[in-house]
């Protein structure tokens, strides 16, 4: 596997794994975007990430962040700040980082399966959403450009068991944010306290255009369930959501016309997809022949 | 991006009638074009392009409901013509008629299921039975993967002869402890410490795909059929049918020593050579 | 880990979602319709039963545990046989004749090949386990094809299940990594008869799902009602 040549995904921050999963002393090999890494956390607790060829020399020097829970790196040079959450600064908030999981599918779709609610009550039935109540009210969906992100909000949709904290089944109001290509948040009526939102993220390491690590977290106000418990949950969600994700063609996001038929529930998607036509970006699309 | 593949312009025979119940789906693979293969509550059976016009989501992976098969990813519908009749994101409304799965040719012969391009009439496959004796009774024995090309398949069968099963009623389970002797290019000795038995084969092909092997030994004669789906260059589908001389008072038994010589067979086609 | 005490009253399961040898036993669990408590263990990214604490309940430092009245019992197939012996009365999912038992527990053997290569292929393919993937999946194909040959010659003498003509824990313990095989990277295109087991499983009553194994929602009509066999509504 090579190195991408698109810019677009070169110049920005991508995440290459948990804080908790470099320890002093142990480098952990990876792969970005088609390049191959070696990450290691020396004994003053700093983090330095290389390029290294096929043959493990060392390349290039990568500048790093530790931020969100998560390590993130870059192979160019992003022309803007990593995105901010500022909800991580609520300290009574509870952090859980649910750990890197695989998938065989590009990061892309991957985020379009989490801006995707339609497919509640078929993929994670009985939990965020169950027959007959199926329909996605109409909502709003645009490309921000003075924050170069994609929003949607005023989404409402019945789910049974939204949150593990949740009891008994009820409407739940959704917004979503895609704060660059790989990387996105939800908000989602906190059953604990309902002036707030409960977060829940995730963050996919490109490895290839068909391979990609997310790491899901949730940022919630939880006081009855354990981190194990919230873990769990995520995970579950999440390996529903595999099972498409691994078994849609093309693997790569078209952007071109045509490929695809998409409806009005479909709105967040396509922001999605203008924003990324808009932006050039390559890696985890398909490609017109 | 790669060429699409496309389906042959002939007949191809993909599983058994009885193998695919009613609300089944079945996944296939014709000369690497994927299709999904189900059967509505009416018994009808379709064969599709196995994508949805939404996501690209894999249609096997859905479900069956009534007389239509829904994507598992959001639970559209779609009716028999391949037409999408429901997006339950949007249950009020009625979807264009230009949202529709691929579909293709699909009808049920012989006991099997054979897929055509739509341009194919049933017609066209009907003449296949006048090939085939009216007294001969065929039954399904079984399906299996090789991993061998279509090509190495269509040479070799030939030189693989079946036992005759006058034998195969006789000594269900030690065929193996046989030895097979051949005597001229079509006559072969099966033998053990204590019987010999001559057989004599003929191999045709009936149409592309779709083969007749006889065998005549001591006064009884029987047919296996092999419809052979090519699934791409190295592995191959073959579905096997039989006629024998007579069905016997045990046609289990005799059904199921055939499949288990038949993984045999897959063994020698699978042999590195 | 909330751990209990050893003299607890009840029946308590050490458990991770995503683990198919858990789920063998939530599935019986369910069949048996048997009231019981989940103890979520913390097995990825928190290796959690890898850690001291854990290790004192089962020192091989896997799950699923099952503990019952204080009774502390490891390994998936242990637990269904345990589970059968002590609670079905009906002792069709263990049937006491011998032979039956000695090809049920071959099938339960087996159910440990199919642990070893199909599940090792998912844990490295899902949560990065190191281990010799080719290896496991090259294992996992041959007991695929080992089962597929097994079940369609079964349905030629007219079984739809593994031992008889109806499920037993042998199909239990051989459900889950067979229909979670793909997430390993081998795929199930080949071996059809296991995909109409897989099926029929899943029409079992009382069967519940995992993530990775979704439910038939062909089963029910598009209110969310099941439907009977002749497609009336009854529920």
């Amino acid at each position: 596997m090579t190195k991408t040549t698109d810019p677009v995904a070169i110049n920005d921050w991508q995440v290459i794994g948990r804080i908790d999963d470099f320890l002093k002393g142990q480098p952990k090999q990876t792969r970005l975007l088609g390049q191959s890494l070696v990450a290691e956390r020396h004994k003053n607790g700093d983090i330095k990430v290389h390029e290294i060829s096929e043959l493990g020399e060392t390349l290039r020097s990568c500048p790093v962040q530790e931020k969100f829970g998560h390590v993130w790196t870059t192979l160019g040079k992003p022309k803007r700040e990593l995105f901010d959450i500022p909800e991580f600064q609520q300290i009574d908030r509870k952090y859980v980082g649910c750990g890197g999981v695989m998938a065989k599918a590009s990061a892309l779709r991957v985020v379009e399966n989490f801006l995707d609610i339609g497919h509640f009550p078929y993929v994670h039935t009985d939990f965020l959403g169950s027959e007959p109540l199926t329909e996605v009210k109409d909502y709003k969906a645009e490309i921000r450009i003075d924050v170069d992100e994609v929003w949607a909000d005023e989404i409402s949709f019945h789910q049974d068991k939204a949150m593990l904290s949740a009891t008994g089944g009820k409407a739940v109001e959704y917004m979503y944010r895609v704060v660059s290509p790989f990387n996105t948040v939800l908000y989602k009526t906190c059953p604990e306290k309902p002036e707030e939102w409960d977060i829940i993220g995730l963050f996919a390491q490109p490895l290839e255009e068909n391979l990609c690590r997310v790491y899901a977290f949730m940022l919630v106000f939880d006081s009855q369930n354990t981190e194990t418990d919230l873990i769990h949950f995520q995970q579950m969600i999440f390996f529903q959501d595999i099972i498409i994700l691994e078994n849609q063609l093309p693997v790569g996001v078209p952007l071109y016309d045509g490929a695809e038929r998409s409806i009005k529930a479909d709105k967040t998607q396509l922001q999605f997809r203008k924003w990324l036509k808009q932006k050039g970006l390559q890696f985890g699309t398909d490609q017109e022949t | 991006m790669i060429q699409k593949p496309v389906l042959p312009k002939n007949w191809v025979a993909v599983g058994f009638s009885q193998d695919l119940e009613k609300g089944q789906i079945n996944i296939v693979i014709i000369e690497e074009l994927e299709l999904v293969i189900w059967r509505d509550h009416k018994g009808q059976v379709h064969a599709w392009d196995n994508r949805c016009p939404h996501r690209g989501t894999r249609l096997s992976l859905g479900f069956v409901r009534g007389n239509q098969l829904a994507c598992l990813y959001h639970g559209w519908q779609f009716g028999g013509d391949g037409q999408c009749v429901y997006t339950p994101s949007i249950p009020d409304s009625t979807p264009p008629k230009s949202l529709k799965a691929h579909t293709h040719r699909c009808v049920e012969l012989l006991g099997l299921i054979w897929v055509a391009p739509l341009d194919f009439e049933h017609k066209d496959i009907k003449g296949l039975e006048s090939h085939l004796r009216d007294s001969m009774d065929f039954q399904p024995v079984r399906s299996m993967i090789i991993h061998c090309s279509a090509e190495n398949i269509f040479n070799r069968l030939a030189s693989i002869p079946f036992p005759p099963s006058r034998i195969m009623s006789r000594r269900l389970r030690s065929i193996s402890n046989m030895r097979l002797i051949q005597e001229t290019e079509s006559v072969f000795l099966w033998e053990d410490d204590e019987n010999r038995t001559l057989a004599s084969y003929q191999f045709r092909e009936i149409q592309p795909g779709f083969f007749q092997f006889n065998c005549e030994s001591e006064g009884t004669a029987d047919v296996l059929l092999f419809a052979l789906q090519k699934i791409d260059s190295q592995k191959t589908a073959l579905h096997l049918l039989l006629a024998p001389e007579n069905w016997s008072s045990d046609p289990i038994s005799l059904k199921l020593a055939y499949a288990q010589w038949s993984k045999k067979l897959r063994n020698q086609l699978e042999q590195i050579f | 880990m909330s751990s209990k005490p050893n003299t607890q009253k009840g029946l308590y399961l050490y458990d991770y979602i995503l683990s198919g040898n858990c789920y063998k036993v939530r599935l019986f669990l369910s069949f048996l319709q048997l009231d019981h408590e989940l103890i979520p263990i913390d097995f990825f990214p928190g290796f959690e039963h890898k850690q001291t604490e854990f290790l004192e309940l089962n020192p091989l430092g896997q799950i699923p545990v099952l503990m019952d009245d204080g009774f502390v019992l490891p390994d998936a197939q242990a637990i269904l046989v345990y589970l059968a012996a002590k609670y079905d009365s009906t002792e069709a999912w263990y049937p006491k004749d011998p032979k039956l038992q000695g090809r049920i527990t071959q099938w339960l053997a087996f159910a440990d090949s199919i642990t070893g290569s199909c599940s090792a292929a998912r844990l490295h393919d899902k949560l990065g386990f190191k281990l010799n993937i080719e290896q496991a999946r090259k294992e996992g194909r041959k007991n695929l094809r080992l089962l597929d040959d097994h079940l369609v010659e079964n349905k030629i003498v007219g079984k739809d299940w593994l031992v008889l003509n109806r499920p037993t824990i042998a199909d239990i313990a051989c459900f889950p990594y067979v229909a979670l095989a793909e997430e390993g990277g081998i795929s199930l295109n080949d071996y059809p008869a296991a995909r109409s087991w897989i099926n029929r499983f899943k029409k079992l009553p009382q069967f519940i799902v995992m993530p990775g194994i979704p439910p038939l929602h062909g089963m029910k009509n598009n209110e969310g009602k099941f439907l009977n066999q002749e497609g009336l509504c009854f529920s």
